[in-house]
């Protein structure tokens, strides 16, 4: 096994001096490639690692290949109900231990959910890695998680779906806007679910959650910072090699039908005092070769105070507080939203027929080089300036490997947006976000809020 | 009521009865013992000041290819009186928005298409104007800096956009129960203190905001004897400092001297509700006055405040959360400002629970005050501060930050070389020495945020209770409401 593993990593080795010599030469301003390792495990579980030595720091992520979208009809919410569960209880772990133990190596820890995936991260001193591993594999191998406790976290998150939904203004746009924009495919519902579904939920489905997606087989390892990568793997080994591989795991197979029709909703929110609005356009998938150029087209429309949409809606019109167009993208059907708030007393409709105009714009002429390399140049800052952290890197070194399928693409991504020209860009706005394709949502404030 | 089918009920015995065997043959293994740590040094900060005044600061990263500049003026909340707060921010805010020779949307452009970032904001004590560039554009960076620290124009047409702006989010904040507790909160606890004001300003102090006020402002506080520089990231010591001295040295004005403001009111029992009827959580904080940040404690209370709600393991989150399911955070933090602080304990639960959710807070920290912590607490406490300094000043910016808030607290230069040596040396007696001497749990100030009609009766046990409709709130206001229209 040993020799092979050098084998592959001469021939990386090869290809990332080659990688930076070439970027080097494209340009001054570079960001530093990582030097990327991969080891798969007899059962499933996949490593990749990165060694930066530059402080004795450690960024581990522990990515479970399951999202919101995975969830059974009816468990809305239980893929983050999941996420707090594991922090109750494993086999040698007592509940909320994991985070002491991370806390007296002076680390810190936590683990979001999101449509497709579970990520489980530490940050920590470079000298407790082992300690670290150990955490994770214990609560990959076996929960120990109390009725009483699962009932306590279940309020907990409800707690969180108050906080972060059901009070504070606008907060169920979101949920609003996934509800009309798919038909069939499982991103209908946002990640922190109905609190009817949160309900429903039983420790007999966390078990079921656990041995079906919480196995070697589902899982990803990415460590970037102070390690040596042979010791790395020999410690990842030893505490998850022998983690028994888990069945085939379920994947979704649902597709969601081409949008063929604009389709329209408008809500009251007691909460909201301005008027708002979100179109949402369907998107290939991330790692899809046209989501370059909606990115670069989203740069153009939204980045800083110079983009389209701001320089036309918020300056020169003063008609809204806020006009953006983001790509949302995902491993499946993706989407595009562009939203706006309007300042009192302008016409929301109005804001939101200017904002496709703009994008008409975009379809019908190509977008200038002065904006073209502009937005090149923002991507290439974010590059740098947004990883700079061992844990930004390890962010999307986890990205890179469990949604764009490649680890290795961590190297090679930029390349794709600067190769991306004004025809892309104009094609994937011509094609993407037309009229027909478009899903609207308003929302008022009900009659007699804010004042 | 889940549980009524017999074969979830069977399964559920069955998993319960393996767990309890668990319980009952307590064999854990012990997590692996760590390896030898490596050293860390804090990065060497390098200080000179220009003949101006201008205090600039030096810190040499070259593991990207990055510039980064932050300047923090003496020109925060606390400078600008009651009846124009948010004038600090809006005048920061107006310096992005145009120059003797740039105009806003100049000046975006120019930012925009280096890929770079430049920023102006206002905080309690400072003004900060910081930039980021990708090294083979920093010129430009400092040039952009430079002009609009020094040649702002604040034209009329930009005030008013900005002024819409700041109207429509405090719209939006106003809507907000978080936001509001956290501004009423600092109102509740500071009064009339420079300290107390919202720094966002309200609608009405917005509104009132002239562009005299703003030029007036800037002209007054903005000068490089209230200022500090900070340069970080691809550039030698030597490079920084004839960067800031050919950006900034020609810089010639002179501000008022550095005057201490007055030390924070004496804290009193009192209870302020907001009412927001439409809210199903209410938001809460609890505290006093703080301290100021180069106080002699700071570091004992630091780790104190760890063992009480610093952390996820603190006593305060793991009764709230983790025992009683009533929320999804609680925590208390110190916000010390330069010659006054804030100490406040913050959650949110549930309407129908508001009141015991106060009442456990409130008694965990008397009970806190009896008994600041135990051995394995402060150990824990202490290995946590000590261990995750290297990774909090992982980035240049915030070794940055960090280097700026030594120098404008006058905490002196080898504050962060020595830190963790001075961890090493706290006791446990000092810490619980530092929590008698701060902590008083009987003279609270609690504010919350949430549908009043339900629990602001029960909260009568802890001062004299005020409630207040949103629609008459007033922070700008001494006693916090809108004066009565005549009819």
């Amino acid at each position: 096994m040993h020799p092979k593993i050098s084998g592959r990593r001469c021939v990386r080795r090869a290809s990332t001096l080659l990688l930076m010599i070439l970027a080097n030469a494209i340009a001054a301003d570079a960001p530093p490639a990582l030097r990327i390792r991969q080891k798969t495990l007899k059962n499933g579980l996949r490593i990749v690692a990165a060694e930066d030595r530059s402080r004795p720091v450690i960024n581990l992520q522990v990515w479970y290949h399951v999202g919101s979208k995975d969830e059974k009809p009816g468990r809305t919410g239980f893929a983050h109900l999941f996420e707090h569960i594991m922090f109750r209880g494993s086999k040698n772990v007592g509940p909320e231990e994991h985070m002491r133990l991370v806390r007296q190596a002076g680390g810190v820890v936590n683990a979001y959910t999101s449509f497709d995936t579970t990520v489980y991260w530490e940050t920590f001193p470079s000298n407790y890695l082992e300690r670290m591993l150990w955490l994770e594999a214990d609560r990959m191998a076996s929960l120990d998680v109390s009725e009483e406790n699962f009932r306590k976290e279940r309020e907990v998150v409800k707690e969180e779906r108050r906080l972060r939904v059901e009070n504070p203004p606008y907060g169920n746009l979101l949920e609003e806007v996934l509800r009309n924009t798919y038909v069939r495919y499982p991103y209908k519902h946002s990640p922190i679910g109905s609190a009817e579904d949160l309900d429903r939920a039983t420790l007999e489905d966390v078990r079921a959650f656990h041995s079906t997606y919480y196995v070697p087989n589902n899982a990803t390892l990415v460590l970037v910072g102070d390690f040596d990568t042979e010791e790395a793997f020999r410690l990842a080994e030893r505490h998850f090699g022998p983690i028994p591989r888990g069945k085939r795991v379920p994947r979704v197979r649902a597709t969601e039908p081409e949008q063929k029709q604009r389709r329209e909703a408008s809500l009251q929110d007691p909460k909201a005092p301005l008027d708002a609005v979100v179109g949402a356009y369907h998107l290939p998938p991330a790692g899809h070769p046209d989501s370059y150029a909606l990115e670069i087209a989203s740069m153009i429309l939204s980045a800083g105070q110079s983009s389209r949409l701001y320089r036309k809606l918020v300056y020169e019109e003063q008609a809204a507080l806020a006009a953006q167009g983001e790509a949302l993208l995902l491993e499946g059907p993706s989407l595009f939203f562009a939203y706006a708030i309007a300042n009192p007393g302008k016409d929301i409709r109005e804001i939101l027929a200017k904002m496709e105009a703009i994008f008409e714009e975009m379809a019908e002429k190509p977008v200038t080089e002065a904006e073209l390399e502009k937005a090149k140049n923002q991507i290439l800052a974010s590059f740098i300036l947004e990883r700079e952290s061992m844990q930004a890197k390890a962010d999307f070194l986890g990205k890179c490997a469990v949604l764009l399928k490649d680890p290795l693409r961590y190297n090679t991504e930029l390349e794709r947006y600067r190769s991306v020209t004004a025809a892309d860009v104009q094609r994937a706005v011509k094609k993407y976000l037309s009229p027909q394709r478009q899903t609207r949502v308003f929302i008022h404030p009900a009659p007699g809020a804010g004042k | 009521m889940i549980w009524s089918t017999p074969v979830r009920l069977s399964l559920l015995c069955l998993l319960m009865t393996a767990m309890m065997t668990d319980a009952q043959t307590p064999q854990k293994a012990a997590p692996p013992p760590p390896a030898a740590p490596r050293p860390y040094e804090f990065p060497r900060a390098v200080s000179r000041t220009l003949p101006n005044g201008l205090r600039v600061l030096a810190v040499e990263d070259r593991r990207l290819p990055l510039v980064a500049a932050s300047l923090q003026v003496l020109a925060g909340h606390a400078y600008a009186p009651p009846e124009k707060a948010g004038l600090a921010s809006l005048t920061a805010a107006l310096l992005r928005e145009g120059t003797k020779t740039r105009s806003s949307q100049q000046i975006a452009q120019a930012v925009d298409s280096a890929g770079g970032q430049l920023n102006a904001t206002a905080g309690t004590d400072v003004a900060t104007v910081s930039m980021a560039f990708l090294k083979s554009k920093a010129a430009l960076g400092f040039e952009l800096m430079a002009d609009i620290v020094q040649n702002p124009v604040f034209a009329e047409e930009e005030i008013e956009r900005q002024r819409q702006q700041v109207q429509s989010s405090l719209a939006v904040q106003y809507a907000s129960a978080q936001y509001l507790a956290g501004v009423a909160a600092a109102r509740a606890i500071l009064g009339t203190h420079p300290y107390a004001w919202p720094g966002d300003g309200t609608p009405d102090t917005i509104a009132a905001l002239k562009r005299d006020d703003l030029a007036g402002f800037y002209e007054r506080f903005y000068a490089p004897n209230r200022a500090w520089l900070v340069i970080a990231g691809d550039v030698s010591h030597e490079e920084a400092f004839s960067l800031a001295e050919k950006w900034f040295g020609g810089w010639r004005k002179q501000g008022p001297a550095d005057e201490p403001l007055p030390p924070a009111p004496a804290p009193a029992p009192r209870v302020l509700v907001i009412d927001m009827p439409t809210e199903n959580q209410t938001q809460i904080a609890v505290g006093h006055a703080g301290i100021p940040r180069n106080h002699p404690d700071y570091i004992a209370l630091q780790v104190g405040n760890q063992i009480f709600g610093g952390s996820f393991n603190s006593r305060l989150n793991l009764k709230l959360r983790a025992n009683e399911g009533l929320t999804y955070g609680a925590s208390s933090y110190f916000e010390p400002s330069r010659f006054a602080g804030i100490f406040e304990a913050s959650t949110f639960t549930r309407t129908e629970k508001t009141a015991d959710a106060i009442r456990m807070l409130v008694d965990l920290m008397k009970e806190y005050r009896e008994n600041p912590a135990t051995d394995a607490e402060f150990e824990e406490a202490r290995a946590y501060l000590s261990g995750s300094f290297a990774i909090a000043t992982e980035t240049a910016s915030s070794v940055a930050a960090r280097v700026l808030t030594a120098e404008v607290n006058g905490l002196g230069s080898d504050y962060w070389a020595r830190y963790r040596e001075r961890l090493e040396k706290l006791t446990r007696a000092e810490v619980e020495a530092a929590v008698r001497r701060f902590l008083q749990p009987d003279k609270l100030a609690i504010t919350a945020v949430g549908n009043a009609r339900e629990f602001a009766r029960d909260l009568e046990a802890y001062g004299p209770v005020r409630v207040i409709p949103v629609a008459e709130l007033d922070l700008a206001s001494p006693d916090l409401v809108k004066p009565k229209r005549e009819p």
